[in-house]
């Protein structure tokens, strides 16, 4: 952790006008990421967690009715503050991105070797040549079989797998330093999403990359993330180095989503604890902890008054009764 | 106990056009005792779903006999099979697609009494209360409303009701909480075992999520291209896979514990080939890593390897 952090997002705000009126849906997120890091980013439809991530990379912004606010620093630079030609040439360059479904990444009119070989025309200077046959190579590197002849195939004659491989040829292709990858298993089946994930680590491994996992599956986060934040209606709730936040969860939506998992070390028929409720309408927020109605520790305060992320070092919450933190007793006074 | 339901040499093929068909589901033998929750795991193409509407005779299947309440369903024609059909029910994935929009949840909850001749209004409006308030919907609350009105979670609640209200012995359930978010599965599981402890249910459970699965199942059979892999009791099946293909989903499963090594899946590289051409013998062979001559040869055949265990391959990890 030596200088400043390759990415560094301060107080990111998304909102958008629907016709229930305005909703934030993102509402004042931070956070750091360091070199070669993986940051996990965990949360429910409707948290928050892609839209933030689309913000940073300008997919989600004012031609798309937003509005967005905050700052976005990419090795020191304010990726916001910069004119529409260079930003486009740090995503390009610098920034790989995964989404969920390959079928609607890919371009179904162009033959996939070319698709691999695009960026790195545009961004590194290959002529189409030497772009082609770096694209068999990284085909190759992504464990697609016959690269040579898939890279004349269309997406459409690969399978789900083999077509999150080329995504992530393209998103890597370029040797960026920030991998983003958004939900990029769950289109996948559970044994061609491990085979992914352990590409996506060796591919972040060997190339020094940092990468952004965005995932509603804890498990999946458990496995692969070196810190992970929280997202609940719109804002981090907890952010935490993976074990600690596993081991003892701050925040108690944590807690709660970790204890309603049924796991495999239980026998069948154990019963579930179940989260009550459900998360909020974002148009129709009020003031106070998004998670309060749903919390067994909520107090009155906390319908009351926004909880502001608390910082113990790296670690992050806000909750006015975190767990497992001794604040005068509080926290176990709730009904 | 007895089977409530046996499914004998079932076989669903669907046309592709030129004389090619899908071999969504070969030669299946599997039965469901009275009284159990059954788990069906597969990944896509497995034809997991295809064989649950196989039994359902949505549509009936190819070849093979469903056997419920001792009646062959795939004999029974229009009149015969609307008279057992109140007693088989079935939940869907997505909870929002399988309500009519332009409904109002009680007339979607009233709808199978209408279809079977419930004809007495003050009867289903007694019933349909009762199944409301069964499921934790309140019905002075939601009578009038429709479903676009409710998020995911409370439209399984309504399909939930909906599929209890003729009092079925029998119901399919079809991923139903794939569909939900993270923090309203356990209350969707936690009900259908309520339901099931409350009105005796059997459940027929089909989900892709392993530790699901495990939860809910009392024995569980494993689908792998249209094939039945292993069939064993949850807990076995869990910590002793019998068939190379389980003890691969097993080690692929991502364990909300980052303290819990990633387990090795052992699988040749490669996907799952396409049900439209499966591989001769094992149609596991492709990615098996105990893959021998013989499993090109050979359909291994489901044999029994220790009381209620049953796996299908010619060189099972256990017995």
């Amino acid at each position: 952790m030596s200088g400043a952090p390759l990415l560094s997002v301060r107080e990111a705000r998304v909102g958008f006008f629907t016709a229930r009126g305005p909703l934030r849906a993102v509402d004042g997120v931070s956070f750091d990421l360091e070199k070669g890091q993986t940051l996990g980013i965990v949360g429910e439809s409707g948290s928050g967690k892609s839209v933030l991530v689309r913000s940073l990379i300008g997919l989600v912004g004012e031609s798309s009715g937003a509005e967005v606010g905050g700052q976005v620093l990419f090795e020191g630079r304010d990726l916001r503050a910069l004119p529409a030609r260079e930003f486009r040439g740090v995503l390009g360059r610098d920034i790989g991105v995964v989404f969920q479904d390959p079928m609607t990444s890919l371009n179904p009119v162009m033959k996939i070797g070319h698709q691999i070989g695009e960026g790195l025309r545009l961004n590194r200077g290959l002529d189409a040549r030497a772009a082609a046959a770096r694209a068999v190579e990284l085909l190759t590197e992504v464990g697609i079989p016959e690269a040579e002849r898939r890279a004349g195939q269309y997406p459409h004659e690969l399978s789900g797998g083999m077509r999150q491989r080329v995504a992530i040829a393209i998103a890597i292709a370029c040797a960026p330093k920030l991998l983003i990858a958004d939900e990029p298993t769950t289109a996948l089946d559970v044994t061609v999403q491990r085979q992914i994930l352990d590409l996506l680590q060796r591919e972040q491994r060997e190339r020094g990359m940092a990468m952004i996992l965005i995932t509603h599956d804890l498990g999946v986060a458990a496995g692969r993330a070196d810190d992970i934040m929280v997202m609940y209606a719109g804002r981090a709730v907890e952010t935490a180095k993976t074990r600690e936040l596993f081991r003892s969860p701050r925040m108690p939506y944590t807690e709660a989503l970790l204890r309603s998992l049924p796991r495999l070390t239980d026998p069948t028929h154990t019963r579930l604890s179940a989260i009550p409720g459900r998360p909020p309408d974002l148009a129709r927020r009020s003031g106070g902890c998004a998670f309060a109605p749903r919390c067994r520790y909520r107090t009155d305060r906390c319908d009351e008054e926004q909880p502001m992320q608390t910082w113990e070092g790296a670690r992050g919450y806000a909750c006015f009764h975190p767990r497992g933190v001794d604040v005068g007793g509080s926290g176990g006074a709730a009904e | 106990m007895s089977d409530l339901l046996a499914i004998q040499n079932l076989t669903v093929e669907y046309p592709v056009g030129g004389g090619r068909h899908v071999h969504a589901v070969s030669d299946v033998t599997l039965s469901v005792k009275q009284g159990e929750t059954l788990g069906l795991v597969g990944e896509s193409g497995s034809g997991k779903s295809s064989l649950a509407r196989a039994l359902l005779q949505l549509p009936p299947p190819k070849g093979g006999a469903v056997l419920f309440e001792g009646q062959d369903l795939t004999k029974l024609g229009g009149k015969a099979l609307r008279a057992v059909r109140p007693r088989l029910q079935m939940i869907f994935q997505d909870p929002i697609a399988s309500l009519n929009p332009r409904r109002k949840v009680a007339e979607i909850i009233a709808e199978p009494l209408i279809v079977s001749g419930v004809s007495d209004a003050a009867e289903r409006t007694r019933r349909v209360r009762a199944v409301m308030e069964a499921v934790g919907l309140d019905p002075d609350l939601v009578w009038n409303r429709r479903p676009h009105e409710f998020s995911g979670g409370q439209c399984q609640r309504i399909a939930i009701a909906r599929a209890l209200v003729l009092e079925p012995s029998l119901i399919v359930c079809d991923e139903p909480v794939s569909a939900l978010d993270v923090s309203i599965r356990a209350q969707i599981i936690n009900l259908l075992e309520d339901m099931k402890a409350r009105f005796g249910l059997t459940l027929l459970f089909i989900a892709h999520d392993l530790a699901v699965v495990k939860s809910v199942s009392d024995r569980v059979a494993v689908m792998y291209l249209g094939r039945l892999c292993e069939v064993a009791d949850s807990e076995s099946l869990f910590t002793t896979p019998a068939h190379p293909y389980t003890a691969a989903l097993m080690a692929a499963i991502p364990e909300p514990d980052p303290d819990v090594p990633l387990g090795d899946t052992k699988l040749k590289p490669g996907d799952p080939p396409s049900p439209l051409d499966p591989p001769s013998g094992c149609r596991f062979r492709t990615r098996c890593p105990h893959a021998q001559p013989r499993c090109t040869d050979e359909v291994p055949p489901l044999r029994q390897i220790a009381p209620g265990r049953e796996v299908a391959c010619h060189f099972p990890l256990v017995g």
